[in-house]
């Protein structure tokens, strides 16, 4: 008796527990590779615009003979929110939205400037999306984005999140991802940015490339400004996330002649100091690189010309630098470096009374930039080969 | 006696350490209470010597009645009247065995499955173990045994891998409010830990019950150490503000895991991981309500009220709160603190203290 129950229970659980409640299949899913985000035109709502894999036009591999088919497929769809957005694409797909793969969320130029965080919310409440996914705001509209191609990659998504991994490499962009941002904008004390992505190129719309570079800068929620290349390096000094990238100095026997520094590691400290009132903040470089390439035809691996160099590129650093802090400080008024948490960190009692006036206090605070930069090696061959 | 099993002290500090850690894991709710600021790790360090604060009363009421638990010993130190509190025991047990369960549900019910009604977690998860109740507290020690290594090493590894992500200037400034707040929120997280009332319930089954001490000592150390990685980790990935706002903080950062771009999404392995060890905290309380109710009847056997029991346990699960909005406002520290310490600690130091002053029960010097 008892046997035959457990036989029965057995078999009624391994009928009914074979799989989950809420089980999807590949088929019956519609994987989202990258969101725009955009006003909509034609009426008061929200317009997203959703770059979805095809599997059938992926599964050739190696063939050429599908070359030319493309991997994903792109619809835009309008609702009040960007949940009901969502929903509202399914009239068009036949499948539901899956948003777990998502990698890319691009905003549009206009959304962005009128505040990003009622935007971001869906993103960040629902259990769907990642995290990790990249922020982006594109510099116009973010479906024209969304709807661009890529030589390369068959899904353009994946070229973004390579872009935006690649940038480590000039450090001419800002690498934010979803829970970056929301950690910024949820801070006292640092405003966040966001990278930025624009198309490049001549004539049609399709035939433009996409591009990742620069940051988008944000007071609160609200994109004040952009920061273009070196600008961007500038921030990212600050911040410290400089990896690698070629600074390009004047050659010093030679000044109408370039000569390249590619930067090894970098480093920075950002130490701030409160005397009577008045706000100093020190932020301390630490370069290191190599003499990468030179234009012009002198020797320049001997011990003054790379003290020259390292005065010039240290210089070249500092200007960025300046440059940025000139922009984020008198333009906009936003502390994007983080400045309000470094002095929250070593003065919490002063940082009690700053907190609310932070964004007013900081345009008039000192800022004084040092920075230490090292040549350490000059490549393979130690002087240029001699024309003859 | 109910129960014939033999249980040892590491064994009793294995089902101790995994039931209050699950509570952390999931739901993390220690950035919604004081000091709401980056010296919550200190909260959490400080969490062991109050957690031995809290521990006195309940440890000395068990050795001072060794071979009875706190069911029985509070009719014997209070005559009849003592039925009351042995009552409030046994509520105890059966409305902890209530929120593991919802937290269980809710838990699964808006991260992975958003579909499914709650019912079935919590129905699935108390049938399992009503099973393991039935075959008696040693089973859910060996597979507590088994789990609670597991558990540890995978909390180190989540460690190792997330720390790349890991923002180390997120505990300054040190003590930004002073040290009162950071006090106040060791004693909220210590007063979550309402298994320190399974001491007295359990002590009649441990085989060494003198040596029990040494181990909870330890037990404590090893769940701040603990906490404080949990704690850490969660601020300095998403941000103080962040984790305030985040229900299920170390599931998420567990999400952000990403190394090498092959490494990812291993989020679901820990949630397998994760069962084992809320099985155990489950079937823990739900097998000390079942304990407490026979002792209260006087019982000859408490196998046959398991299946009642659970029922009723199930019942309350669900009709406890109407929705996680509310759920979670008993849940805040400003409410199940004090009704945990009720319990926990009111209780058997009011037991204690008429113990003594009536003498019954062996001093244990």
């Amino acid at each position: 008796m008892k046997n035959c129950f457990i036989i029965c229970l057995a078999v009624i659980l391994l009928v009914t527990l074979n799989g989950c409640w809420n089980r999807r299949e590949l088929d019956a899913i519609s994987i989202v590779t990258a969101v725009g985000i955009d006003k909509s035109k034609t009426e008061e709502k929200i317009q997203t615009t959703f770059q979805i894999m095809k599997p059938s036009a992926l599964k050739t591999s190696g063939s050429s003979s599908s070359g030319e088919q493309k991997g994903v497929w792109t619809l835009s769809s309008t609702g009040y929110t960007i949940f009901d957005a969502t929903r509202n694409a399914t009239m068009q797909t036949d499948r539901k939205l899956f948003f777990s793969e998502n990698k890319v969320i691009v905003i549009g130029e206009e959304v962005a400037k009128s505040g990003i965080a009622p935007f971001l919310d869906f993103f960040l409440r629902d259990p769907e999306p990642r995290r990790l996914s990249w922020l982006l705001i594109a510099k116009g509209e973010a479906s024209d984005i969304i709807k661009a191609k890529h030589e390369q990659e068959n899904i353009p998504a994946k070229a973004i999140r390579g872009m935006i991994k690649a940038s480590g490499a000039t450090s001419t962009a800002v690498q934010v991802n979803l829970n970056d941002f929301a950690k910024c904008l949820s801070t006292p004390g640092v405003d966040p940015v966001a990278c930025r992505i624009e198309l490049i190129g001549d004539g049609k719309q399709s035939d433009k490339k996409m591009c990742v570079t620069g940051a988008a800068v944000f007071k609160k929620d609200k994109l004040v400004g952009w920061l273009d290349r070196p600008e961007t390096r500038g921030l990212n000094w600050v911040l410290g996330k400089v990896g690698s990238g070629i600074i390009v100095v004047k050659s010093p026997k030679e000044e109408n002649k370039d000569v390249a520094l590619e930067i090894i590691r970098a480093g920075s400290k950002i130490t701030p100091e409160i005397r009577d009132g008045k706000i100093t903040i020190t932020v301390e470089i630490h370069e290191e690189g190599n003499l990468a390439e030179q234009m012009s035809n002198v020797q320049l691996t001997n011990v003054e010309t790379f003290k020259e160099l390292e005065k010039r590129k240290a210089q070249v650093i500092k200007n960025e630098i300046n440059a940025v802090l000139d922009k984020a400080q008198k333009e906009w008024g936003t502390d994007i470096f983080g400045f309000g948490e470094a002095i929250h960190r070593k003065y919490p009692k002063e940082w009690k009374e700053l907190k609310g006036k932070w964004r007013e206090e900081f345009p008039k605070v000192d800022i004084q930039v040092k920075v230490d930069a090292k040549l350490r090696t000059a490549g393979v061959s130690t002087a240029p080969s001699k024309v003859r | 006696m109910l129960e014939d099993g033999k249980i040892s002290n590491l064994q009793f500090i294995c089902i101790f350490v995994l039931s209050r850690l699950m509570l952390t894991m999931t739901y993390l709710s220690y950035f919604k209470a004081p000091p709401f600021n980056q010296d919550l790790w200190l909260s959490a360090l400080l969490s062991a010597p109050m957690h031995i604060l809290f521990m006195l009363p309940a440890y000395f009421l068990a050795q001072r009645l060794r071979n009875m638990t706190a069911v029985q010993s509070a009719e014997v130190i209070l005559g009849p009247a003592g039925k009351l509190v042995s009552a409030l025991f046994v509520w105890f047990f059966i409305h902890r065995t209530a929120i593991i369960l919802r937290e269980f549900g809710e838990f699964f019910t808006s991260i992975l499955y958003p579909e499914t009604p709650i019912l079935v977690f919590i129905g699935l998860t108390a049938l399992f173990a009503a099973y393991a109740v039935k075959n008696g507290i040693e089973t859910i020690c060996r597979v507590a045994q088994i789990a609670l290594p597991v558990i540890l090493f995978s909390v180190l590894l989540i460690m190792a891998l997330l720390v790349k992500n890991f923002d180390l200037r997120c505990v300054l400034p040190v003590l930004e409010d002073g040290i009162a707040p950071v006090i106040y929120g060791a004693f909220v997280i210590a007063a979550r830990t309402g298994m320190i009332l399974g001491i007295p319930m359990l002590l009649p089954y441990i085989n060494i019950p003198g040596k029990l001490k040494n181990y909870l000592i330890i037990g404590f150390f090893v769940l701040s150490f603990y906490f404080c990685i949990i704690v850490l980790l969660t601020a300095g990935i998403f941000g103080i503000e962040q984790s305030k706002i985040i229900d299920f903080p170390f599931f998420y950062a567990v999400q952000l895991i990403s190394v090498g771009d092959f490494l990812e999404r291993i989020d679901v392995l820990f949630v397998a991981i994760w069962i084992s060890g809320m099985f155990v905290h489950a079937s823990t309380h739900y097998y000390l309500a079942v304990l407490g109710t026979a002792q209260l009847l006087k019982l000859k056997d408490y196998r046959p009220i398991v299946p009642a029991l659970g029922i009723i346990i199930v019942n309350l699960s669900i009709l406890q709160s109407e929705n996680i909005v509310v759920f979670n406002k008993f849940l805040s520290y400003k409410v199940y603190t004090w009704y945990v310490l009720l319990f926990m600690v009111i209780l058997p130091s009011f037991l204690l203290l008429v113990a003594v002053i009536r003498k019954k029960g062996a001093d244990s010097r």
